[in-house]
Order: structure tokens, then sequence, then C-alpha cells
């Protein structure tokens, strides 16, 4: 007689998250990743297997087929916003003209705001000045300064909505 | 036949909640001003104290409630490790309490608002070092609420000299609430000294027969605290003075790459401020006897530095006698 799951971890594109509650379910899961920026897995077929304690779930890629996200994907978003000029927004923070993300930039604010960015991470690729960039696109009191501001923070709010603090009680 | 109900074309979301019940960190301009104060605490971590930092931070996931635990261990890492004391944030932010452990303590958060980590910015981006001072100018921007007879009696003796602090000094011990009359009669009783005598010279001189100062490498600086002008700015502030001076909002001048500079003043602040309450408590508790004792005391050194200054008054004298004559003698 097998001894019961305590944990289930998620492999994708070859790396491994959890232990996760085991009373999660797996659609759950997909749902988090899809959220966390892996848009294939959107679209991806689950194989579970055994691994000791853990049951393994792991998505693979189908092949010829493009992930398929709800909302915006960390590529249309980054695209979007390299290419929306920032709009003047009369009473608001005075974002200077031009400023903006990288589509880069903004993959790493998305990493470090679900949760899975380390500490030594976040110093080294200089989450601090992306910050300090997206701040000045933030809303201040529900006022929007810019279009990419606010798709950023659509975009953010959405993710972290879903994730909360501690995804995957981590 | 009523018309077939459209279906639902996808299905409807479901609610997530994986974890936690807690409301989500939300990105807004206040959550990423959060984020850039736990970053801030992590660059300070790794400057600071980089064997924890790589030890125990570097693989921990940069989450809210890890970067607020990184702003509490930071704290701590500071006044165990480097010796400095700090202002910790107040109960109008909010408390921090760390653990025995800093690496307990970076665990120890399951959850922080945003604007809490935000608010900590003010603590993070600034050192807010604890201050000895025994409130010189609050005492004087107060008006007239010192109570204590050693404090009373020195301000009363150096009243006409230019350490004086500015008060009508009868009116101060007039309305000293905790005075004894007896007390107060004998301040009152004392001749302030002359103006000429005070100064390094005469604290060097009074601080040699007060015991307490027996063991600061500077025993004036018992003087030069009681009038708030020791130089070392840890000792002659207060918090009360230093938050009023900033009006509680604005930057002190210190950063984190002065932290040593503090710690070795925030060491001297202490010593001459533990100094200068065991002096102050055996006057209080000496009551009259004690008040006279630090009157005689100080007016003992002021006749020392007189007859000295006489003495080299006569010896400049003759000297410039024996210089007026030598034109004479040359001459004759």
């Amino acid at each position: 007689m097998s001894t019961p799951v305590t944990g289930k971890i998620a492999l994708v594109a070859g790396q491994r998250f959890g232990p996760i509650d085991p009373s999660i379910d797996n659609e759950t899961i997909r749902q988090q990743l899809v959220a966390m920026g892996f848009a294939d897995v959107a679209a991806a077929e689950v194989k579970s297997r055994r691994e000791g304690d853990h049951e393994v779930i792991e998505f693979v890629k189908k092949a010829g087929t493009k992930g398929l996200t709800q909302g915006l994907t960390h590529a249309e978003l980054a695209a979007t916003l390299a290419t929306t000029p920032p709009a003047d927004t009369p009473g608001g923070r005075g974002v200077p003209e031009g400023i903006s993300l990288s589509p880069n930039a903004v993959r790493q604010l998305l990493q470090l705001a679900s949760g899975w960015m380390t500490c030594q991470e976040a110093l080294d690729q200089g989450l601090l000045h992306i910050l300090d960039i997206a701040v000045r696109l933030a809303p201040v009191n529900g006022e929007m300064p810019t279009r990419e501001g606010e798709l950023l923070c659509q975009r953010l709010d959405q993710l972290t909505a879903i994730a909360g603090p501690a995804p995957f009680g981590w | 036949m009523p018309a077939p109900r459209p279906a639902y074309r996808h299905r409807r979301p479901r609610p997530v909640r994986l974890v936690s019940p807690r409301p989500a960190f939300r990105l807004t301009a206040e959550g990423l001003e959060a984020y850039m104060v736990g970053l801030d605490a992590l660059e300070l971590l790794r400057e600071h104290f980089p064997a924890f930092f790589q030890e125990h931070v570097a693989s921990v996931p940069a989450r809210p409630e890890k970067l607020l635990g990184a702003v509490t261990a930071f704290f701590q890492l500071v006044e165990r490790e480097r010796g400095l004391n700090l202002r910790w944030p107040d109960d109008d932010v909010g408390s921090l309490v760390p653990c025995e452990d800093p690496v307990d303590t970076l665990h120890s958060f399951e959850w922080c608002s945003p604007e809490f980590l935000r608010d900590l910015g003010f603590f993070i981006r600034q050192v807010r070092p604890v201050y000895h001072g025994l409130g010189v100018q609050l005492f004087v921007d107060e008006e007239y609420s010192l109570d204590e007879p050693l404090q009373l009696t020195i301000h009363w003796l150096l009243e006409d000299s230019a350490f004086d602090i500015g008060l009508e000094m009868q009116m101060v011990l007039d309305c000293a609430r905790d005075l004894s009359v007896t007390v107060e009669e004998a301040i009152a009783r004392l001749r302030p000294l002359p103006a000429e005598v005070v100064g390094a010279e005469l604290f060097t001189l009074v601080a040699r027969e007060i015991p307490e100062a027996a063991h600061l490498p500077r025993p004036s600086n018992l003087l030069f605290y009681a009038v708030g002008q020791t130089g070392n700015p840890l000792a002659d502030t207060n918090e009360y003075e230093i938050d009023a001076l900033h009006y509680g909002d604005d930057a002190e001048t210190w950063h984190w790459s002065d932290i040593d500079r503090l710690a070795a003043w925030q060491a001297e602040a202490r010593a001459i401020e533990d100094a200068f309450l065991a002096w102050q408590a055996r006057v209080r508790n000496a009551g009259v006897a004690g008040v006279e004792e630090v009157a005689e005391i100080f007016h003992r050194a002021a006749r020392t530095l007189k007859r000295r200054n006489v003495r080299q008054e006569q010896t400049a004298k003759t000297l410039m006698g024996v210089l007026d004559a030598q034109p004479q003698l040359e001459a004759s």
C-alpha cells in the first residue's frame, strides 16, 4: 500500500515549483503558472507521476501550439508597453515623456511580483531601478498617470490578485 | 416557444484562493514603493553584513513579508553587530519586534501591508540613532520645567557666563515644582561665577573633583554635557529635540556609511550620560548639602583660575617691565 502524497511538484520547462498543497487541483496550478508568465502551460498537456511522497505534475507543451491565456501575455504586455507613448495627464505626477519599461524590465517586474525571484536576483537584476520607473507609472489615489502605467498595473494587479502574497504556500 | 438562452461561450473563471484569505499585495504606486523599501534593506544587508546576506538572505524569495523581515533583521544586526542603537518605528507606524536570532527575524512575518512596508522607508533611508543629550534646548524652549537640583545649580552658577542658557534663573527656580523649599533657597543663595573664569579650564578643574567623571576619557565633558556643548552630536541633543528640529519627517543627516562613527559617538555619549545621571542622583539625594558641595567645587576652581590669571598677569607685567627697561639699560 502506497503512502499518501504529501505534496505536489509542478514541473514546467525544466523548472520545479513546490511542494504544493496536494489538495490544490491541477487546473488551479495551471492557472497559477499561466499567471506567473508560463503562457505555454495554458494549453499544455499534464502528465502526472509519483516521486517518493510527492506527485510530480509535468506540464508538457503541445507541439505546434502557442500558449493561450486570458488577458495579456508577458510578450503582449511588453510589446504594448514598448510601443505605447505615455499620455499627458493634467494634474498628474508629471511622468516625463518617453519614460517606459523595456519588455525585459516588465518581465522582471512580473517575476518579482509573482514571488519567485530571490533576494539575490532582485538586486542583481537591478529591480530597484525598474521599480523606480514603474512607480512613476503607477496610479496614485486612483489616478493613472499614463496609459502605459494603466496597462502595467492592470496586469500586475491581475497577477497578484490570483497569486496572493504567497503562491503555492511557500 | 421561448428562444433558447445563449449558452456561455467561456467557462466562468473559478475563484482562486491558493493559500491565504489575506488581501493581495496590490501593485499600485504604494505597493511598488513598498518593494523599493524592501530592496533598499536588501542592499544594505548585502553591503554591511555580506556574510549574513549570502548565507541567509540571498536565496530567500523577495516577497513582501520576507522584505519586511529583511528590514527588521537589518536594524537588529546594526544594533547587535555594530553596536549602534537605533530609534525604531514607533506605534504611529507600527512596531517591529525582532526574534532573538536575526535569521528567525527574517522569516518571522507572515504578511505585511504595503502601507507599512512603504512607511518603513523613512527608517531605512536614513539612520535614526538613539540620542543621549539632556535636552538643554528643549528646556529652554519649553521654559521653566526643570526640577533637578544639579542642573539648576549649574545653570545658576553659569548665569553670567558665555554658557548662560538665556533664561531668567530666578523664574526657573520659582517654577520648579518638585524642588524642596530648602534646596530652592540654597540655590538662590549661591553667587554666580565671574564670567571671565568660566570655560574649558574651569570645567577641567571641576571635573577633577567629581568622582563620576573620573572614568571618562575627557572628564570635563561632564560639565559640557550639562550645557549641551560636548561637541558630540549624540550627547548634545536628545531625540525630542531632533524630532522637533526635523518636524518628524525630514531626514536627519546621517547615512548608513556613518554607522561606525555614530556607534563611537553613541558609546561616548552613553558613558557621559550615565556619569551625569549618577552625579545628578547623588546631588539630589544629598539635598542642600549636595547643592552646596557642587557650588563649592565650582567656586574653588574659579578661585584657582583667578589666582593663576593674576599670577600670569603679574608675570606678563614683569616681563613687559624688563623689556621696557632694556633700551634705557642699553642707552646708559
